[in-house]
């Protein structure tokens, strides 16, 4: 579908809706008709559900050890199998899923709130402060995202605060880089020069023209960091520099599995495909969302 | 051209420097005091100020800083715990990581650019479905995840391939190839589902621009169309894309060569970060930053050399 058929149809709304609320629902119905977007919706609600909820719906608890049960194929009483313990693997990998999405969340909120402000202040007051903020930006561009978390698990130690922490300032660079682009393209619009011909305060035209101008690049942004971020903290995990034994991530889980690839390949496979389903689902989501949200797109 | 390449050669300069002031007061700001952990278990003062001393950690941290760099700068990148050159570490180990990576590339620019080249041809068709989403797939599975699957299967199961280990190339050229072919499938995956889809798309804009038409109008038989006319101009896009990439590479590396047990830089910095061995991990990060930089350095090059509207014109972007 065009965008000039996309306006048609809008503009056949009825016309006591407010046009915010035509534009919400026409991104609504965009969205709603790509099916691999709403699949991720609901594969990331399950898992965002899942974290929450885990005490109530994980069959047993993540430390229970079952000696009598050690390595056990799946079965009636526990549905993925047991580990190298005992302990049920479906449970662990519920529980998995808070270290996950606590990360996650958390550390894209992080990374928000650190490369928002940076980021407007240097696209929008230029000057001096401008250059300063795109070098020592540049600096934390030079280390690749996981190098960059990996060195600041280690300075800071390791668990799994600790590695939110990392992952949520080694992924702040990227995004200061976009809301400084964002916001050097929307200062030069005619509706801001119009507002500081106008006598705007800074104030008024950051709250009230380029941030709001901004919010579906940091939407789109946002999930899609969510998911590095995710894999970031298997990986640290995984790593020993993220959540520690006995609490269970999916990383721990993948790098405990190593010893046992020959005796049960099965606990490999079950944590990482936990990870993947979860990754996948908010790359979707945010792929989803970003053809929703631009008008340009086809289809 | 050349004052372009002079300012990028220069900016990329200051990054390096500035890198190395971050590595520095980074490893300065770990908690405990280096002396210590140098000294092991003794907690002799007599013993612990002759480390301080031997490593220079007696003096103001400005003097350290430029006595680090300029040693640095001739190739001496200190003293590990274990009294070992850090430079000859590293360059025992890069050169492992190194032919990784390049099988890595190999795996992933060759299988991305083929992949993107078809699916932006047969636009819409079922192999344009097929590849679009197995890219998809590719750009969500985490590496160590894939690499444990794919030692499972091959290792495992099937017995076809080791699990683990290197040899270096010199002492058996066939065994090198087979334990790196997982290790570099493992590492090129992302690239390769990156390249597919930028190929794709840059194919796709490619093969509506007017010179296409033109050639096709002239009677140019498809094949050449296809592969010569528009394969061509969507190539300038993949080449940036790769080297951008790079970098996740080495990421990328760190943990392929843990799970394949392969003692290359990557395993280098893990093993560096988990014992606390500063003065490792002080080199071991600078020559990763430094090599980062350079890379980027290198696309800028490439990329001016494929794209004259940047030559002629001096300005990038």
């Amino acid at each position: 579908m065009s965008y000039v058929e996309l306006e048609a149809e809008a503009a056949l709304a009825p016309l006591t809706v407010s046009p915010r609320a035509r534009r919400r629902r026409l991104v609504a119905r965009r969205f709603l008709r790509r099916p691999l977007a709403v699949g991720g919706l609901v594969v990331a609600s399950v898992f965002v559900l899942v974290a929450i909820l885990a005490p109530w719906v994980a069959p047993y608890h993540y430390a229970t050890t079952d000696f009598n049960a050690v390595l056990e194929h799946s079965s009636a009483s526990h549905l993925l199998g047991t580990d190298e313990l005992g302990r049920d693997v479906l449970s662990r990998i519920i529980w998995g899923a808070r270290a996950s999405i606590q990360a996650g969340v958390l550390a894209t909120a992080l990374a928000m709130a650190i490369a928002v402000p940076i980021g407007l202040v240097a696209g929008y007051y230029r000057g001096w402060i401008d250059p300063v903020i795109s070098r020592v930006t540049d600096v934390l561009l030079a280390f690749p995202f996981l190098i960059l978390a990996v060195g600041l698990a280690a300075i800071l130690g390791p668990s799994l605060l600790n590695a939110t922490l990392a992952l949520g300032i080694a992924a702040a660079p990227q995004i200061l880089r976009v809301t400084r682009g964002e916001t050097l393209a929307l200062r030069e619009e005619d509706y801001v020069r119009a507002a500081i011909a106008n006598g705007a305060s800074d104030a008024v035209i950051l709250g009230r023209h380029i941030i709001p101008n901004m919010l579906n690049t940091l939407l789109v942004l946002a999930t899609v960091t969510i998911p590095q971020a995710i894999i970031g903290e298997a990986t640290l995990s995984f790593l020993g520099l993220g959540v520690q034994p006995p609490t269970p991530s999916w990383g721990v889980m993948l790098s405990d599995a190593q010893s046992y690839l020959t005796q049960a390949p099965r606990l490999a496979v079950y944590p990482g495909l936990a990870i993947f389903l979860c990754s996948l689902s908010f790359n979707l989501l945010g792929d989803g969302l970003r053809d929703a949200l631009d008008p340009k797109t086809q289809r | 051209m050349g004052s372009f390449l002079l300012r990028r050669a220069g900016a990329a300069l200051i990054v390096i420097w500035l890198a190395s002031v971050v590595v520095f007061a980074g490893m300065r700001a770990l908690p405990g005091d280096p002396a210590l952990a140098l000294g092991g278990e003794s907690r002799d003062p007599a013993l612990l100020a002759e480390i301080r001393h031997k490593y220079g950690l007696d003096q103001p941290l400005p003097v350290q800083y430029a006595k680090w760099t300029w040693l640095a700068l001739h190739g001496d990148l200190g003293v590990d715990s274990r009294d070992l050159p850090v430079a000859h570490t590293i360059v025992t180990r890069l050169p492992i990581t190194l032919e990784l990576a390049f099988l890595a590339v190999l795996f992933g620019a060759t299988l991305g650019i083929v992949a993107g080249v078809i699916a932006a041809w047969r636009r819409g068709k079922a192999s344009d479905y097929a590849a679009t989403t197995v890219a998809l797939v590719g750009l969500s599975v985490p590496h160590f995840w894939f690499g444990l699957l794919l030692i499972i299967l091959f290792a495992v199961k099937l017995h076809w391939l080791p699990a683990s280990g290197y040899v270096s190339f010199g002492q058996d050229p066939v065994e090198n190839l087979r334990h790196l072919l997982l290790p570099a499938v493992v590492l090129g995956t992302g690239l390769a589902a990156i390249v597919m889809r930028q190929m794709r798309s840059a194919m796709l804009d490619s093969l509506t621009a007017d010179y296409v038409r033109t050639a096709r109008a002239k009677g140019v038989p498809e094949w050449r169309v296809v592969g010569v006319h528009a394969f061509r101009n969507s190539l300038i896009t993949v080449t940036t894309i790769i080297g951008v990439q790079l970098g996740i590479l080495i990421s990328g590396a760190v943990i392929t060569e843990q799970i394949f047990g392969i003692a290359g830089f990557g395993r280098l910095t893990i093993d560096a970060v988990n014992q606390r061995d500063y003065a490792l991990i002080q080199g071991v990060v600078l020559v990763t930053a430094a090599g980062y930089v350079v890379v980027n350095l290198c696309v800028d090059f490439a990329y001016s050399l494929l794209n004259p509207r940047i030559r002629i014109s001096g300005a990038p972007r």
